[in-house]
Protein backbone atom coordinates (compact mmCIF):
# COMPACT_ATOMS: atom_id res chain seq x y z
CA UNK A 1 0.00 0.00 0.00
CA UNK A 2 1.01 3.60 -0.45
CA UNK A 3 3.08 5.43 2.15
CA UNK A 4 2.01 8.80 0.79
CA UNK A 5 0.09 11.06 3.17
CA UNK A 6 -2.51 12.40 0.77
CA UNK A 7 -3.97 14.71 3.43
CA UNK A 8 -0.70 16.57 3.91
CA UNK A 9 -0.04 19.93 2.32
CA UNK A 10 3.06 20.86 0.38
CA UNK A 11 3.86 24.57 0.66
CA UNK A 12 5.56 26.59 -2.05
CA UNK A 13 8.13 27.94 0.40
CA UNK A 14 9.30 24.42 1.23
CA UNK A 15 10.18 23.48 -2.36
CA UNK A 16 13.71 24.03 -3.67
CA UNK A 17 14.89 24.40 -7.24
CA UNK A 18 16.75 21.22 -8.17
CA UNK A 19 14.62 19.10 -5.86
CA UNK A 20 13.73 15.70 -7.28
CA UNK A 21 10.31 14.15 -6.82
CA UNK A 22 10.16 10.63 -5.33
CA UNK A 23 8.49 9.18 -8.43
CA UNK A 24 7.50 5.56 -8.89
CA UNK A 25 7.97 2.58 -11.21
CA UNK A 26 5.56 0.28 -13.00
CA UNK A 27 6.29 -3.06 -14.63
CA UNK A 28 4.54 -3.46 -17.97
CA UNK A 29 3.31 -7.02 -17.60
CA UNK A 30 0.18 -8.49 -19.15
CA UNK A 31 -2.03 -7.15 -16.36
CA UNK A 32 -0.69 -3.64 -16.90
CA UNK A 33 -1.44 -4.00 -20.61
CA UNK A 34 -5.11 -4.77 -20.10
CA UNK A 35 -5.39 -2.11 -17.40
CA UNK A 36 -4.16 0.55 -19.87
CA UNK A 37 -6.98 -0.36 -22.24
CA UNK A 38 -9.59 -0.55 -19.48
CA UNK A 39 -8.42 2.63 -17.77
CA UNK A 40 -8.14 4.69 -20.94
CA UNK A 41 -10.95 3.10 -22.97
CA UNK A 42 -8.60 3.51 -25.95
CA UNK A 43 -9.39 0.65 -28.29
CA UNK A 44 -6.83 1.44 -30.99
CA UNK A 45 -5.49 -1.99 -31.97
CA UNK A 46 -1.91 -0.82 -31.95
CA UNK A 47 -2.08 -0.74 -28.14
CA UNK A 48 -3.28 -4.30 -27.55
CA UNK A 49 -3.05 -6.39 -30.75
CA UNK A 50 0.54 -7.43 -31.38
CA UNK A 51 -0.10 -8.57 -34.97
CA UNK A 52 -1.74 -5.27 -35.88
CA UNK A 53 1.11 -3.37 -34.23
CA UNK A 54 3.68 -5.33 -36.26
CA UNK A 55 1.65 -4.81 -39.44
CA UNK A 56 1.88 -1.08 -38.67
CA UNK A 57 5.67 -1.31 -38.61
CA UNK A 58 6.08 -1.41 -34.82
CA UNK A 59 8.09 -3.96 -32.85
CA UNK A 60 5.04 -4.72 -30.75
CA UNK A 61 2.24 -3.03 -28.88
CA UNK A 62 3.03 0.20 -27.10
CA UNK A 63 1.25 1.94 -24.23
CA UNK A 64 -1.22 4.65 -25.15
CA UNK A 65 -1.54 8.37 -24.52
CA UNK A 66 -4.13 7.94 -21.77
CA UNK A 67 -1.74 5.74 -19.81
CA UNK A 68 1.18 8.11 -20.43
CA UNK A 69 -0.85 11.11 -19.25
CA UNK A 70 -2.05 9.16 -16.21
CA UNK A 71 1.49 8.15 -15.21
CA UNK A 72 2.72 11.75 -15.38
CA UNK A 73 -0.41 13.08 -13.68
CA UNK A 74 0.05 10.65 -10.78
CA UNK A 75 3.73 11.59 -10.54
CA UNK A 76 2.67 15.18 -9.88
CA UNK A 77 -0.40 14.66 -7.69
CA UNK A 78 1.41 12.12 -5.46
CA UNK A 79 3.83 14.94 -4.66
CA UNK A 80 1.71 18.10 -4.78
CA UNK A 81 -0.23 17.58 -1.55
CA UNK A 82 -3.92 17.96 -0.86
CA UNK A 83 -4.31 21.50 -2.25
CA UNK A 84 -1.69 21.31 -4.99
CA UNK A 85 -3.10 21.76 -8.49
CA UNK A 86 -1.53 20.67 -11.77
CA UNK A 87 -2.02 23.69 -14.04
CA UNK A 88 -0.03 22.51 -17.07
CA UNK A 89 1.14 19.13 -18.28
CA UNK A 90 3.03 18.89 -21.59
CA UNK A 91 5.01 16.00 -22.98
CA UNK A 92 6.45 14.48 -26.12
CA UNK A 93 6.23 10.79 -26.93
CA UNK A 94 9.68 10.21 -28.43
CA UNK A 95 9.95 6.53 -27.62
CA UNK A 96 7.58 3.69 -27.00
CA UNK A 97 6.86 1.87 -23.76
CA UNK A 98 6.13 -1.74 -24.58
CA UNK A 99 5.62 -5.12 -22.97
CA UNK A 100 8.22 -6.31 -20.48
CA UNK A 101 9.73 -2.93 -19.67
CA UNK A 102 9.87 -1.28 -16.28
CA UNK A 103 8.92 2.38 -16.56
CA UNK A 104 9.93 4.94 -13.96
CA UNK A 105 8.14 8.27 -13.65
CA UNK A 106 10.37 10.99 -12.22
CA UNK A 107 10.71 14.77 -12.14
CA UNK A 108 12.90 17.64 -11.05
CA UNK A 109 11.96 21.17 -9.96
CA UNK A 110 13.39 23.71 -12.41
CA UNK A 111 11.87 26.98 -11.18
CA UNK A 112 9.54 28.54 -8.62
CA UNK A 113 7.73 31.82 -9.12
CA UNK A 114 4.75 33.94 -8.10
CA UNK A 115 2.53 34.92 -11.02
CA UNK A 116 -0.77 36.79 -10.61
CA UNK A 117 -0.80 35.79 -6.93
CA UNK A 118 -0.35 32.12 -7.87
CA UNK A 119 2.57 30.27 -6.26
CA UNK A 120 3.91 28.13 -9.08
CA UNK A 121 6.48 25.36 -9.40
CA UNK A 122 7.90 24.41 -12.81
CA UNK A 123 9.20 20.90 -13.35
CA UNK A 124 10.89 18.74 -15.94
CA UNK A 125 9.04 15.44 -16.03
CA UNK A 126 10.03 12.10 -17.50
CA UNK A 127 8.99 8.56 -18.19
CA UNK A 128 12.14 6.45 -18.36
CA UNK A 129 12.14 2.90 -19.64
CA UNK A 130 14.74 0.36 -18.46
CA UNK A 131 15.13 -0.95 -22.02
CA UNK A 132 15.38 2.22 -24.13
CA UNK A 133 15.92 5.12 -21.70
CA UNK A 134 13.80 8.28 -21.61
CA UNK A 135 10.75 7.79 -23.79
CA UNK A 136 8.66 10.73 -22.64
CA UNK A 137 10.21 14.05 -21.64
CA UNK A 138 7.93 16.89 -20.68
CA UNK A 139 7.27 19.96 -18.57
CA UNK A 140 4.67 20.72 -15.94
CA UNK A 141 3.54 23.59 -13.78
CA UNK A 142 2.01 22.94 -10.36
CA UNK A 143 0.28 25.55 -8.18
CA UNK A 144 0.90 25.15 -4.44
CA UNK A 145 -0.46 26.87 -1.35
CA UNK A 146 1.89 29.30 0.34
CA UNK A 147 2.05 30.31 3.98
CA UNK A 148 2.22 34.01 3.30
CA UNK A 149 -1.23 33.73 1.76
CA UNK A 150 -2.49 31.94 4.88
CA UNK A 151 -1.15 34.65 7.16
CA UNK A 152 -2.82 37.32 5.02
CA UNK A 153 -6.14 35.52 5.08
CA UNK A 154 -6.14 34.79 8.82
CA UNK B 1 -9.85 5.56 -43.94
CA UNK B 2 -8.80 7.15 -47.16
CA UNK B 3 -5.54 5.54 -48.37
CA UNK B 4 -4.98 8.35 -50.86
CA UNK B 5 -1.89 7.75 -52.95
CA UNK B 6 0.81 10.31 -52.04
CA UNK B 7 0.99 11.40 -55.69
CA UNK B 8 -2.69 12.34 -55.52
CA UNK B 9 -2.45 14.07 -52.16
CA UNK B 10 -2.65 17.87 -52.29
CA UNK B 11 -1.45 19.08 -48.91
CA UNK B 12 -2.13 22.77 -49.60
CA UNK B 13 -5.74 22.06 -50.52
CA UNK B 14 -6.19 19.94 -47.40
CA UNK B 15 -4.65 22.66 -45.22
CA UNK B 16 -6.84 25.33 -46.79
CA UNK B 17 -9.98 23.27 -46.29
CA UNK B 18 -9.32 21.93 -42.78
CA UNK B 19 -7.18 24.28 -40.67
CA UNK B 20 -9.43 26.24 -38.31
CA UNK B 21 -12.37 23.97 -38.98
CA UNK B 22 -14.62 23.14 -36.04
CA UNK B 23 -14.64 19.35 -36.07
CA UNK B 24 -16.70 18.46 -33.06
CA UNK B 25 -19.05 20.02 -30.55
CA UNK B 26 -19.58 16.90 -28.56
CA UNK B 27 -21.49 16.57 -25.30
CA UNK B 28 -20.84 13.94 -22.69
CA UNK B 29 -23.03 10.91 -22.88
CA UNK B 30 -23.09 10.63 -19.09
CA UNK B 31 -22.13 13.04 -16.32
CA UNK B 32 -18.67 12.67 -14.79
CA UNK B 33 -18.83 9.36 -12.90
CA UNK B 34 -16.88 7.61 -10.16
CA UNK B 35 -16.07 4.41 -11.96
CA UNK B 36 -14.19 5.70 -15.04
CA UNK B 37 -12.05 7.73 -12.62
CA UNK B 38 -11.48 4.61 -10.50
CA UNK B 39 -10.49 2.59 -13.59
CA UNK B 40 -8.10 5.34 -14.66
CA UNK B 41 -6.46 5.34 -11.22
CA UNK B 42 -6.21 1.54 -11.24
CA UNK B 43 -4.40 1.78 -14.61
CA UNK B 44 -1.50 3.70 -13.05
CA UNK B 45 -1.74 2.54 -9.42
CA UNK B 46 -2.99 5.91 -8.18
CA UNK B 47 -4.42 5.63 -4.63
CA UNK B 48 -5.17 9.32 -4.07
CA UNK B 49 -8.47 9.62 -2.12
CA UNK B 50 -9.23 12.92 -3.86
CA UNK B 51 -10.01 10.76 -6.92
CA UNK B 52 -11.32 7.61 -5.24
CA UNK B 53 -12.96 8.18 -1.86
CA UNK B 54 -16.22 10.18 -1.77
CA UNK B 55 -16.08 10.64 2.02
CA UNK B 56 -12.47 11.82 2.13
CA UNK B 57 -12.94 13.98 -0.98
CA UNK B 58 -15.99 15.67 0.52
CA UNK B 59 -13.83 16.87 3.41
CA UNK B 60 -11.04 17.97 1.03
CA UNK B 61 -10.48 21.27 -0.79
CA UNK B 62 -12.88 20.53 -3.65
CA UNK B 63 -15.81 19.10 -1.66
CA UNK B 64 -16.25 16.09 -3.96
CA UNK B 65 -14.34 13.46 -5.90
CA UNK B 66 -12.53 15.15 -8.79
CA UNK B 67 -10.99 13.93 -12.01
CA UNK B 68 -7.18 13.64 -11.89
CA UNK B 69 -4.98 15.48 -14.42
CA UNK B 70 -5.46 13.03 -17.27
CA UNK B 71 -7.15 12.34 -20.59
CA UNK B 72 -10.45 11.80 -18.75
CA UNK B 73 -12.02 15.10 -19.94
CA UNK B 74 -11.99 13.71 -23.49
CA UNK B 75 -13.87 10.65 -22.24
CA UNK B 76 -16.44 12.53 -20.19
CA UNK B 77 -17.12 15.13 -22.91
CA UNK B 78 -17.55 12.69 -25.77
CA UNK B 79 -19.42 9.53 -26.62
CA UNK B 80 -18.25 7.57 -23.63
CA UNK B 81 -18.23 3.79 -23.38
CA UNK B 82 -19.53 1.07 -25.66
CA UNK B 83 -22.00 0.89 -27.37
CA UNK B 84 -21.06 3.79 -29.65
CA UNK B 85 -23.15 6.89 -29.23
CA UNK B 86 -24.80 8.24 -32.34
CA UNK B 87 -22.63 11.07 -33.61
CA UNK B 88 -23.63 14.63 -32.91
CA UNK B 89 -24.72 16.53 -36.01
CA UNK B 90 -21.59 18.65 -35.99
CA UNK B 91 -19.22 15.68 -35.88
CA UNK B 92 -17.63 14.82 -39.19
CA UNK B 93 -17.00 11.32 -40.52
CA UNK B 94 -13.87 9.72 -39.16
CA UNK B 95 -13.81 12.08 -36.20
CA UNK B 96 -12.46 9.36 -33.93
CA UNK B 97 -9.12 8.98 -35.69
CA UNK B 98 -7.89 11.61 -38.14
CA UNK B 99 -10.83 13.86 -37.28
CA UNK B 100 -11.89 13.47 -40.90
CA UNK B 101 -8.75 15.03 -42.35
CA UNK B 102 -7.78 13.13 -45.54
CA UNK B 103 -4.38 11.43 -45.27
CA UNK B 104 -2.38 8.93 -47.36
CA UNK B 105 -2.01 6.63 -44.34
CA UNK B 106 -4.43 4.98 -41.97
CA UNK B 107 -2.18 4.28 -38.98
CA UNK B 108 -1.73 6.83 -36.22
CA UNK B 109 0.68 7.62 -33.41
CA UNK B 110 0.24 10.40 -30.88
CA UNK B 111 3.39 12.50 -30.64
CA UNK B 112 2.87 15.52 -28.39
CA UNK B 113 0.32 16.45 -25.78
CA UNK B 114 -0.26 19.72 -23.90
CA UNK B 115 -2.94 20.07 -21.23
CA UNK B 116 -4.09 23.03 -19.19
CA UNK B 117 -6.28 22.14 -16.23
CA UNK B 118 -8.18 25.27 -15.30
CA UNK B 119 -10.98 24.23 -12.93
CA UNK B 120 -11.79 21.11 -10.89
CA UNK B 121 -13.95 18.56 -12.71
CA UNK B 122 -16.24 17.00 -10.09
CA UNK B 123 -18.31 13.86 -10.16
CA UNK B 124 -21.73 14.92 -11.42
CA UNK B 125 -20.43 17.65 -13.73
CA UNK B 126 -21.63 17.53 -17.32
CA UNK B 127 -18.90 18.24 -19.85
CA UNK B 128 -18.87 19.21 -23.50
CA UNK B 129 -16.04 19.96 -25.87
CA UNK B 130 -15.18 21.97 -28.96
CA UNK B 131 -12.40 20.56 -31.14
CA UNK B 132 -10.72 22.43 -33.99
CA UNK B 133 -7.94 21.57 -36.40
CA UNK B 134 -5.00 23.86 -35.59
CA UNK B 135 -2.40 22.69 -38.10
CA UNK B 136 -1.65 20.05 -40.72
CA UNK B 137 1.81 19.47 -42.12
CA UNK B 138 3.98 16.82 -43.74
CA UNK B 139 7.09 15.58 -41.95
CA UNK B 140 8.76 12.34 -42.99
CA UNK B 141 9.40 9.57 -40.49
CA UNK B 142 11.51 6.45 -40.93
CA UNK B 143 8.40 4.36 -41.62
CA UNK B 144 6.82 6.74 -44.10
CA UNK B 145 8.25 9.69 -46.07
CA UNK B 146 4.69 10.94 -46.59
CA UNK B 147 3.58 10.99 -42.94
CA UNK B 148 1.03 13.70 -42.19
CA UNK B 149 0.93 15.45 -38.80
CA UNK B 150 -2.38 16.78 -37.47
CA UNK B 151 -2.61 19.24 -34.56
CA UNK B 152 -5.94 19.72 -32.81
CA UNK B 153 -7.00 22.11 -30.07
CA UNK B 154 -9.87 21.25 -27.78
CA UNK B 155 -11.66 23.25 -25.09
CA UNK B 156 -13.73 21.51 -22.41
CA UNK B 157 -16.66 23.26 -20.73
CA UNK B 158 -18.81 22.23 -17.78
CA UNK B 159 -22.54 22.74 -17.21
CA UNK B 160 -21.86 26.33 -16.07
CA UNK B 161 -20.05 27.10 -19.36
CA UNK B 162 -16.77 27.47 -17.46
CA UNK B 163 -13.75 26.31 -19.46
CA UNK B 164 -12.34 23.56 -17.25
CA UNK B 165 -9.49 22.30 -19.46
CA UNK B 166 -7.69 22.85 -22.77
CA UNK B 167 -5.89 20.22 -24.79
CA UNK B 168 -3.52 20.54 -27.74
CA UNK B 169 -2.66 17.24 -29.37
CA UNK B 170 -0.26 16.40 -32.19
CA UNK B 171 -0.80 13.12 -34.01
CA UNK B 172 1.05 11.71 -36.98
CA UNK B 173 -0.75 9.55 -39.51
CA UNK B 174 1.41 7.13 -41.48
CA UNK B 175 1.01 4.28 -43.95
CA UNK B 176 1.64 0.66 -43.05
CA UNK B 177 4.88 -0.82 -44.49
CA UNK B 178 2.71 -2.88 -46.86
CA UNK B 179 0.96 0.28 -48.11
CA UNK B 180 4.29 2.09 -48.52
CA UNK B 181 5.57 -0.78 -50.69
CA UNK B 182 2.38 -0.87 -52.75
CA UNK B 183 2.39 2.91 -53.28
CA UNK B 184 6.08 2.84 -54.22
CA UNK B 185 5.29 0.61 -57.22
CA UNK B 186 3.15 3.34 -58.76
CA UNK B 187 5.65 6.06 -57.83
CA UNK B 188 8.38 4.05 -59.50
CA UNK B 189 6.20 3.40 -62.57
CA UNK B 190 5.26 7.05 -62.98
CA UNK B 191 8.84 8.25 -62.65
CA UNK B 192 9.84 5.80 -65.41
CA UNK B 193 6.96 6.80 -67.69
CA UNK B 194 7.64 10.46 -66.90
CA UNK B 195 11.23 9.97 -68.02
CA UNK B 196 10.09 8.43 -71.30
CA UNK B 197 7.62 11.18 -72.13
Amino acid sequence: MSTIDYNAERYWEDVSIGEELPGFSVELDSTAMVLQVSGSQDWNLVHHDIEFARDSGMQGIFYNTGWTTGMLGRLLTDWAGQSGWVEKLNFQMRGMNGAGAVVRAHAKVTDKRIEDSRALIDLDIFLENDQVGITTPGKATVRLPYRLNESIQT
Amino acid sequence: MSNIHPLDYDLETVRHEWIGKLISQSSGRYPVEYDPIRRHCHMVGDLNPAFLDPVAAKAGPYGAVISPPSMLPTYFASGGPWPPKERDNNDSDGALFTFGVPTPGDRGINMEVAWEFLEPIRVGDVLRLELRIADIFKKPIKLDPHAIWIVVETSFMNQHDAVVAKWRNTMLVHRSPEQVTKDAQRESGESHSGGDA
